[in-house]
C-alpha cells in the first residue's frame, strides 16, 4: 500500500482540506469498526457449530481477530465479558492503517472461504435470499435461531459496503468474490438442477439408495466397464493367479499380476505342492478409488481350496483383500476381449520382452497400462474349512420387515427401461423370476447343484456351489420343500455397456432344515415350520438380447431341454453357453435383506 | 475441426441417406461451432488477471489516483472477456485448463442431449434415432442414441465405434459415420416399410 501512502503525503498541504481528511479518516475508522461490528454481531456471538471444524476455526479466530482491531469487547461464550487487552492497542498504534484495511480484507475473505459452512448454518440455509437486516446494537439477539441465510446476506451487504468506502480494497474483493461463486456454481452444476437432486434425495432419505459416486465417477471416465464383466474378470484372475503361484510360470499373466503381488501368492503355496478345487464363494468391491493417475478397486476374495503337498492334504478357507490398478483413462475390453486374457492391446497370447512389451505389437502392457492389474495381496485369514453354521428352526426372518432400498432413479429407470423395451411385460419377467427361483431351491435340496446352472452366471453357481460343498464336506444336506414366492418388488434398474440389470425383492417361503447325509438326522432348522424370508435378487441381460425365451425349461438358444448344460454354462446340443445372460435373464447375486444397501 | 463446406455438407447428406436405407435407425447430424460458451472459464481467467494487474499496480514506482487503479482493474477485466471470448484463444485456453478433455466431453455430451430435445430425435415411432453431435470448438464428436436403440446395441459396441472418430476431421467423421452404421446395420435391421425417412438428412450447422 505504499503508492497510497505515497499519493496522500505528496499532495499539497491545506489545512481545511488536512483537517477534512482527518475527520474523514475518523469516519472511516468509525465506518470499519461499525462493519467489524455488524460481523461480530453476524458471527462472533453466534455459538461455533458443531461438527465443522473449519467453523470452528472460523470462529475462534474471528473472536480473536476482531476486538483488538475495532477496539470493542466480545462477550464470552460462558456470557462474560473479555476485558480489552492492552498488547491490542499497541499493535493498533504499530501497524498503520494501510495494512489494517489489508487485514480487513484477508479476514473478510477468509471469513467467506472458510467459515462458508458456519455461515450457512445458522438457520440451517445457505441461501441467499430475502436476509432480515439485524440491527447492529443489540448485542447477543442473532442467537442460534437467527432466520436461514442472515449470515450471507449481511456478509454481501458488507462487501458492498466495503466497495463503496474502500473501493481500491472493496471492489478487487469483489471480483475474487464473484471469481469465487461463479466458479462454485459451474462446478456444481446449475442451480435449479442441484436444488431438484437435493431435494429428491432429501426426500428418499429414509428408504432409497444413490449410485456409489466412486463407480459413478469411474463408469464416467470408462463408459466401457461394467460390474458383472468385472466380477467375472475378477474371478478368473485370481483363480489364474493361484494356479501360477502353484506353478511358478507368471510370464502369461504379465500383465494382470505386477511383480509386487507375486511374493505373498508364492508363500500361501509351498512350493511342490498341488492346489486344487478352488472355489470362490464371494467377491466383494469394498473400495473404488479414482486417480489422477491411477484407478484403484480394492476387492474381497473369500475362496476355498484344497492344497496337497507331501504329508499334507487339507482344505482350506481363505479371506483376502486384492488390490487392482490400472493407469487413469483406460478403457475396458468388450467382455469376451477382457476374459480373453491375452495382451490388453492386440489380443493375442501374451509374451513380454525385457521392457515389458508385448512381442506382437511392441505396446507396454506390464504396469497396468490398459488393463486392470494386481498391484497387491492381502491374504488376512487362512483357516481349515469348517462346518457350516446351521439354519434357525423357522420362523419369520427379520429380513422379511426390513424396509425395502429403492434405487433413488428408480422411477426414471423404469420409464427408460420400457421406452428400451417397448414390448416388455411386467409378468413376463416375474415368471421368470419364479421359474429360476423354484429351480434353484429344488436342486439346493436335492443336493445336485448342476441343475441350477443354465439360471445362473459363473459368478452366482460359484458362490453357491461354495455353501454346498461346505456342507457336503461336513457330512450334511441343507433340504429344502414347498419353496413359494409371495410377492416381489423391483427396487433397481440399470445399464451399462454391456448388460442391464434388474434387482427384485422377493418375500418367500418354505420349509428348511439341515440333515446329516447318511442318518437323514435332522441337525438344524424344521421340516415342519415354514420359514419366511426376504432376499435381493439381481438378474442380469446383455443389451441387445432381444425378448425373454419362451419356455424357460428349454435351451433359450436351440430350444432342446436343459438337461446337457456343463459347468461352464454351455448347452450341450448346440454348444451355446447360456449363462452370459445373451438369450434371457439369469441370476446374477444374491444379497441379505439386511445387509443390501442398493 | 474446421466449419463445414457446402461440399462437406453435401456428402454427409448423402451418408446419412445412405446408412438409413440399411438400417432401421434416424441418424441426425449436428455440427455446432461450440457446445458451451465456457464463460466460467473466460470469466475466471479475466477475474485473475485483472487482480493480477491490480498486483502489478501495487509495486510498480510510479504513483496512481486510486480511481485509476480500479479503473485499470475494470478494463483489464473487460478486455481479457472479451479477447477470450473468441475461439481463437478459448481452444488453447481449454488446452491449458482442460488437458483431460473430461470437461469437454460433459459439456458436449449436455450439449448433445439438449439437440436430442431440439431436433426431436426422440420422437421416431420406435425411439430409433441416433444423434452425431460434432463440437468444433471442442473438438468432441458425441453419438447419442435414443432409448430404443440403447436397448438393441450394447453401449460398448457403439463406443468402440465411435473411438474411429478420434483426431476428428472430416474424413475421420465419414469414417466414424460409417463404424457407427455397422453397428447398427447388425443390431438395428431395417424393417419392412419402413423405409420412409422421419428426420430430415441434411445436417444442422449451428454457431
Amino acid at each position: 500500500m505504499n503508492w497510497l501512502r505515497w499519493y496522500w503525503s505528496s499532495r499539497p498541504r491545506n489545512p481545511a482540506t488536512d483537517q477534512r481528511e482527518v475527520d474523514q479518516r475518523e469516519v472511516q475508522t468509525h465506518n470499519s469498526r461499525h462493519i467489524l461490528r455488524l460481523l461480530i454481531s453476524q458471527s462472533a456471538r453466534t455459538p461455533p457449530p458443531e461438527g465443522a471444524p473449519s467453523g470452528r476455526f472460523a470462529h475462534a479466530a474471528l473472536r480473536m481477530w476482531v476486538p483488538w482491531y475495532c477496539g470493542t469487547s466480545l462477550p464470552s461464550d460462558r456470557g462474560t465479558s473479555h476485558a480489552r487487552g492492552h498488547w491490542p492497542r499497541v499493535l493498533r498504534l504499530l501497524i498503520p492503517q494501510s495494512a489494517r484495511q489489508a487485514l480487513l480484507a484477508l479476514g473478510f475473505v477468509l471469513l467467506l472461504l472458510v467459515a462458508d459452512e458456519a455461515l450457512a448454518r445458522v438457520g440451517g440455509g445457505g441461501t441467499f435470499r430475502a436476509p432480515s437486516r439485524p440491527s447492529s446494537s443489540g448485542g447477543g439477539s442473532f442467537g442460534g435461531s437467527s432466520g436461514g441465510g442472515d449470515g450471507s446476506g449481511e456478509a454481501l451487504y458488507l462487501l458492498l459496503r466495503l466497495c463503496i468506502e474502500y473501493p481500491q480494497l472493496g471492489v478487487p474483493l469483489l471480483l475474487i468474490v464473484l471469481a469465487f461463486f461463479w466458479y462454485n456454481h459451474n462446478q456444481h452444476g446449475h442451480g435449479h438442477v442441484s436444488v431438484e437432486r437435493g431435494a429428491h434425495q432429501e426426500r428418499a432419505a429414509t428408504a432409497t439408495s444413490a449410485a456409489d459416486p466412486a463407480w459413478t465417477a469411474l463408469v464416467a471416465h470408462d463408459p466401457a466397464l461394467s460390474r458383472p464383466v468385472l466380477e467375472d474378470y475378477i474371478q478368473l484372475v485370481y483363480r489364474r493367479a493361484w494356479a501360477a503361484a502353484a506353478t511358478r510360470t507368471w510370464e502369461p499373466l504379465a500383465p494382470y499380476i505386477s511383480d509386487a503381488a507375486r511374493p505373498a501368492l508364492e508363500r500361501a503355496v509351498p512350493a511342490g505342492a498341488e492346489l486344487s478345487e478352488l472355489v470362490v464363494a464371494s467377491v466383494t468391491l469394498q473400495q473404488v478409488r479414482p486417480g489422477r493417475d491411477r484407478d484403484r478397486l480394492v476387492v474381497g476374495i473369500e475362496s476355498s481350496r484344497r492344497l496337497a503337498a507331501p504329508g499334507v492334504d487339507v482344505r482350506q478357507y481363505t479371506q483376502e483383500t486384492w488390490v487392482f490398478q490400472r493407469a487413469a483413462g483406460a478403457i475396458s475390453k468388450p467382455p469376451e476381449e477382457a476374459l480373453r486374457l491375452g495382451c490388453p492391446s492386440c489380443g493375442v497370447a501374451v509374451q513380454c520382452d525385457s521392457l515389458g512389451r508385448c512381442t506382437s505389437c511392441s505396446t507396454p502392457i506390464t504396469t497396468g497400462q490398459l488393463a486392470w492389474q494386481v498391484a497387491s495381496v492381502n491374504i488376512e485369514r487362512t483357516e481349515p474349512l469348517g462346518r457350516p453354521e446351521l439354519a434357525s428352526s423357522g420362523g419369520t426372518e427379520p429380513s422379511w420387515h426390513a424396509p425395502t432400498v429403492l434405487a433413488a432413479d428408480l422411477p426414471a429407470a423404469v420409464r427408460a427401461f420400457h421406452g428400451r423395451h417397448p414390448h416388455f411385460q411386467a409378468k413376463e419377467l416375474n415368471g421368470r423370476i419364479a421359474h429360476v427361483f423354484i429351480a434353484l431351491q429344488e436342486a439346493w435340496g436335492r443336493g445336485r447343484w448342476a441343475d441350477a446352472r443354465p439360471f445362473t452366471t459363473d459368478m452366482a453357481w460359484n458362490t453357491l456351489r461354495f455353501w454346498m460343498d461346505t456342507y457336503a464336506r461336513a457330512g450334511l444336506a441343507n433340504r429344502v420343500a414347498d419353496p413359494k414366492i409371495e410377492r416381489t418388488q423391483i427396487v433397481r434398474v440399470t445399464i451399462d455397456a454391456w448388460y442391464e440389470s434388474i434387482t427384485v425383492r422377493l418375500w418367500a417361503t418354505m420349509r428348511d432344515w439341515v440333515e446329516e447325509a447318511g442318518t437323514g438326522k435332522v441337525v438344524g432348522g424344521s421340516p415342519s415350520a415354514e420359514h419366511r424370508f426376504s432376499e435381493y435378487w439381481t438378474f442380469i441381460r446383455a443389451v441387445g438380447s432381444g425378448d425373454q425365451s419362451k419356455d424357460p425349461t428349454r435351451c433359450p438358444s436351440c430350444g432342446a431341454p436343459l438337461d446337457q448344460v456343463n459347468a461352464a454354462g454351455e448347452c450341450g446340443y448346440c454348444n451355446s453357453v447360456i449363462t452370459t445372460g445373451k438369450y434371457d435373464w439369469v441370476l446374477s447375486r444374491i444379497d441379505q435383506a439386511e445387509v443390501y444397501k442398493g | 475441426m474446421s466449419a463445414p463446406d457446402a461440399a462437406f455438407l453435401d456428402a454427409v447428406t448423402a451418408r446419412v441417406k445412405a446408412i438409413e436405407q440399411r438400417t432401421d435407425a434416424e441418424i441426425v447430424v449436428v455440427f455446432a461451432g461450440r457446445a458451451d460458451a465456457w464463460r466460467d472459464r473466460v470469466e475466471l481467467t479475466a477475474a485473475v488477471g485483472g487482480l493480477s494487474l491490480g498486483a502489478l499496480l501495487l509495486v510498480i514506482p510510479w504513483m496512481l489516483h486510486p480511481a485509476a487503479f480500479v479503473v485499470d482493474q475494470a478494463l483489464a477485466w473487460l478486455l481479457l472477456r472479451w479477447l477470450l471470448g473468441r475461439p481463437a484463444l478459448l481452444a488453447p485456453l481449454l488446452a491449458l485448463t482442460d488437458r483431460s478433455h473430461r470437461e469437454r466431453r460433459r459439456r458436449a455430451e449436455r450439449a448433445a442431449g439438449e439437440e436430442l430435445l431440439a431436433e426431436a430425435v426422440h420422437a421416431t415411432p420406435n425411439r430409433t434415432g441416433v444423434l452425431i453431435y460434432v463440437a468444433a470448438l471442442e473438438d468432441e464428436v458425441v453419438v447419442l442414441p435414443d432409448l430404443g436403440v440403447q436397448g438393441m446395441v450394447p453401449g460398448g459396441e457403439l463406443m468402440s465405434a465411435c473411438r474411429t472418430f478420434r483426431g476428428a476431421d472430416h474424413a475421420a467423421l465419414l469414417a466414424g459415420m460409417d463404424a457407427v452404421a455397422s453397428v447398427l446395420e447388425r443390431h438395428v435391421p431395417l424393417l419392412p416399410h419402413s423405409d420412409e425417412t422421419d428426420l430430415p438428412n441434411e445436417p444442422r450447422v449451428r454457431p
